[in-house]
């Protein structure tokens, strides 16, 4: 099958597995909107009403793909607490997830390549074996940890940052950045050891190729070696593993966003649980399907754009 | 030219490589001394694991400290003592010097990087052409190197072409920047026996054409028979023998060589040949043992062989190292 063919089938089983899944669960989880958006002391018969009128009284599977029917036409429903559309509530706080998501890539990358670079020019020397460990500690730490040990040192010891709050681009770049470097670092500070290790390993074995001894025997200074022949050919892995933590990246934004109370989709989805509101859960749980499924078919391009034998292979005609 | 008339090119003394292993030191390259002068080929021949590419590798810094090797000896390039110039000098040595063809064409390309580029950068690094004439110069010389189509072949990646295309591309790459010693580490090794016969060709014209020296490695005595002036065989990490190439076929004195030699097929197309006519294997590296390292296949082995090693000497501008050579004592003649 065509590689385009074959993303297009992935994108549509993965959607219907997660939000058939997500109903189920949401469905058996104890509570129930009406009580919720009533209150304690609402008679059977209001509660019984407002089921009703919500559509919940209908039979699980039957409401699954009426909600599926009008998901592909793109209307998510609307909150059973305030009526506000699911797609709009979505709208308004993804700007939010995807800045926090694409900084911390960002904090991530930019440690994890740097020191994965300066740790093959002597492997097994003084820089290499402190990076390892400090690669280790941050991943032996949970991000809501990470997170709180970082509003200690930046906001509350030395008052650089603040704590928790987000300040929208449109006032001010500077203010909205200072919102998210901590939430970033949170998530990145955490990620970059992976990307590290792999991108490390990987480099250490295409240093051993034959057109790296090639590249230095033209003279190439060592760094002009790293930079512009190791480099490429060995963020294959990297690549692949981006791609793989996207699910665990969307995870930690969630936490990072109630740590630091960002107003993105994570919190979004968070309140919906309490909530009980089954419609705005779905919605969201759907979007971040997609968004994962998007976000992967992104990172498997990436192979295309880096690597000229695999463009060769998918784009034949 | 530049030096004294006299003056080898390269000058090797002494040279000595070794790991550290699982096993204890190997010692992959042990005291091999040879001169190459200015627009000569030097072939040196030996089986498979004899020690040839640490050889070379080691003599322009791609074995060494680097890759957890111990190197030893003294490379003279012109008079100039390699080992001891600073990074940088001994970079620019490399790059306008020497150039190198690797074994295998499929791994001594970058698979993601254009053919074009990685032609020309030698020729920005070290010539200080800008990217345009680096490329003009690039397709100029795929051209050389009998490249059809080269502006549209300058564009394409290394997988995109067939091995002995490949290696012609190794080919334009080492002689870009207009060397004085192109190292040629069994070119054809990895190529169709069809296009074998073009691959050494093409080397031997360049070489000619613009007054090269080369190092042709090869594990097979046919294909430096007609193409080096000299030959240095080597086994288990040392030259054993050491002659000027019709000395060697005329009458060799080494028993390996003779080994060799006869296991040439006489008159068929000598790239088919294969050394393993010689009954045995090469010893081990990492456990040496104090006498001859050719005596357990050797025909001629006395115990003398087995208690001393015996030193490579230099008999009438020859060289071998054996206690018993052949064609030259009374009792051992062929
Ligand atoms: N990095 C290394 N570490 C340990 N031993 C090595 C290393 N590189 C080479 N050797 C050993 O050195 C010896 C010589 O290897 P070399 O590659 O020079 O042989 P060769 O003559 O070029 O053989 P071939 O014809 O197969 O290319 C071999 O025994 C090999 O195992
Ligand atoms: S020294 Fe002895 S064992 Fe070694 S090659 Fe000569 S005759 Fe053979
Ligand atoms: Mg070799």
């Amino acid at each position: 099958m065509p590689w385009l063919a074959r993303q297009l089938v992935r994108l549509v089983v993965v959607l219907f597995c997660v939000t058939l899944l997500t109903y189920m669960i949401v469905n058996i989880l104890p509570g129930d909107v009406a009580i919720v958006i009533l209150g304690n002391l609402a008679t059977p018969e209001d509660i019984a009403g407002l089921r009703a009128d919500l559509g919940l009284d209908r039979p699980m599977l039957v409401r699954y793909f009426d909600w599926l029917g009008s998901a592909l036409s793109g209307d998510l429903g609307r909150s059973y607490r305030n009526g506000e559309p699911v797609v709009q509530a979505i709208i308004d706080r993804l700007p939010v997830s995807l800045q926090l998501m694409v900084m911390a890539q960002v904090v991530a990358l930019g440690i994890a390549i740097p020191v994965a670079l300066l740790s093959v020019r002597r492997p097994g020397g003084l820089f290499d074996r402190i990076s390892a460990s400090a690669a280790f500690g941050f991943l032996a730490m949970p991000n809501f940890m990470l997170g709180i040990v970082l509003i200690y040192l930046f906001s509350v010891s030395f008052d650089l940052l603040p704590a928790t709050g987000f300040t929208p681009m449109s006032e001010g770049l500077w203010d909205n950045l200072e919102s998210m470097i901590l939430p970033s670092l949170t998530l990145g500070l955490i990620e970059w050891t992976v990307l590290m290790r792999v991108l490390r390993s990987d480099l250490l074995t295409t240093l051993k190729e034959d057109f790296i001894l090639l590249a230095r025997a033209k003279g190439l200074p060592p760094w002009r070696v790293l930079l512009q022949h190791a480099l490429r050919p060995s963020s294959f892995t990297l690549i692949t593993i981006l791609g793989l933590n996207i699910g665990g990246l969307i995870g930690g934004a969630v936490i990072v966003e109630q740590i630091f109370a960002l107003p993105g989709v994570g919190r979004l989805l968070l309140g919906g649980i309490f909530n009980r509101d089954l419609i705005l859960v779905q919605g969201t749980v759907a979007f971040i399907a997609v968004g994962f499924v998007v976000i992967n078919f992104l990172v498997d391009m990436l192979y295309a754009v880096l690597d000229p034998r695999v463009r060769h292979v998918r784009f034949r005609s | 030219m530049s030096g004294q008339p006299n003056m080898p090119l390269l000058s090797v003394r002494n040279a000595q490589v070794s790991f550290s292993t699982a096993r204890g030191p190997l010692r992959a390259v042990d005291g091999v001394s040879f001169d190459l002068h200015e627009g000569r080929t030097l072939g040196i021949v030996g089986e498979s694991g004899s020690g040839k590419s640490v050889l070379v590798r080691s003599l322009i810094g791609l074995v060494g400290e680097s890759s957890g090797a111990g190197v030893g000896g003294q490379v003279l390039f012109e008079g100039r003592d390699l080992r001891s110039l600073s990074p940088r000098e001994f970079r620019s040595v490399l790059g306008t010097e020497i150039g190198i063809v690797f074994q295998d064409p499929m791994t001594s390309l970058n698979p993601v990087m254009k053919i074009g580029r990685q032609i020309g950068e030698g020729l920005r690094l070290n010539r200080g052409l800008d990217s345009k004439a680096a490329a003009r110069r690039a397709v100029e010389l795929l051209n050389e190197v009998g490249i059809p189509e080269p502006e549209r072949r300058a564009q394409q990646y290394p997988h995109e072409m067939s091995g002995g295309m490949r290696q012609r591309v190794a080919i334009a790459i080492a002689i870009a920047c207009a060397p004085k010693l192109l190292i040629a580490d069994e070119p054809t090794t990895a190529l169709d026996v069809t296009v074998q016969r073009q691959i050494l060709d093409l080397l031997q014209g360049e070489q000619r054409q613009r007054g090269m020296a080369m190092i042709l490695i090869t594990h097979d005595l046919g294909v430096a028979a007609g193409r080096s002036d000299d030959i240095m065989v080597m086994y288990a990490g040392r030259a054993v023998e050491t002659a000027a190439t019709r000395e060697i076929f005329r009458s060799p004195r080494m028993p390996y060589t003779e080994a060799l030699l006869r296991s040439l097929p006489r008159l068929s197309d000598a790239t088919h040949t294969r050394l393993s006519a010689i009954p045995g294997r090469p010893p081990d590296l990492a456990r040496r043992s104090g006498g001859c390292s050719f005596a357990p296949r050797c025909t001629y082995r006395t115990d003398h062989c087995d208690a001393e090693q015996p030193p490579l000497t230099m008999v009438g501008g020859r060289g071998y190292a054996c206690f018993h050579p052949r064609g030259v004592e009374p009792g051992g003649a062929a």
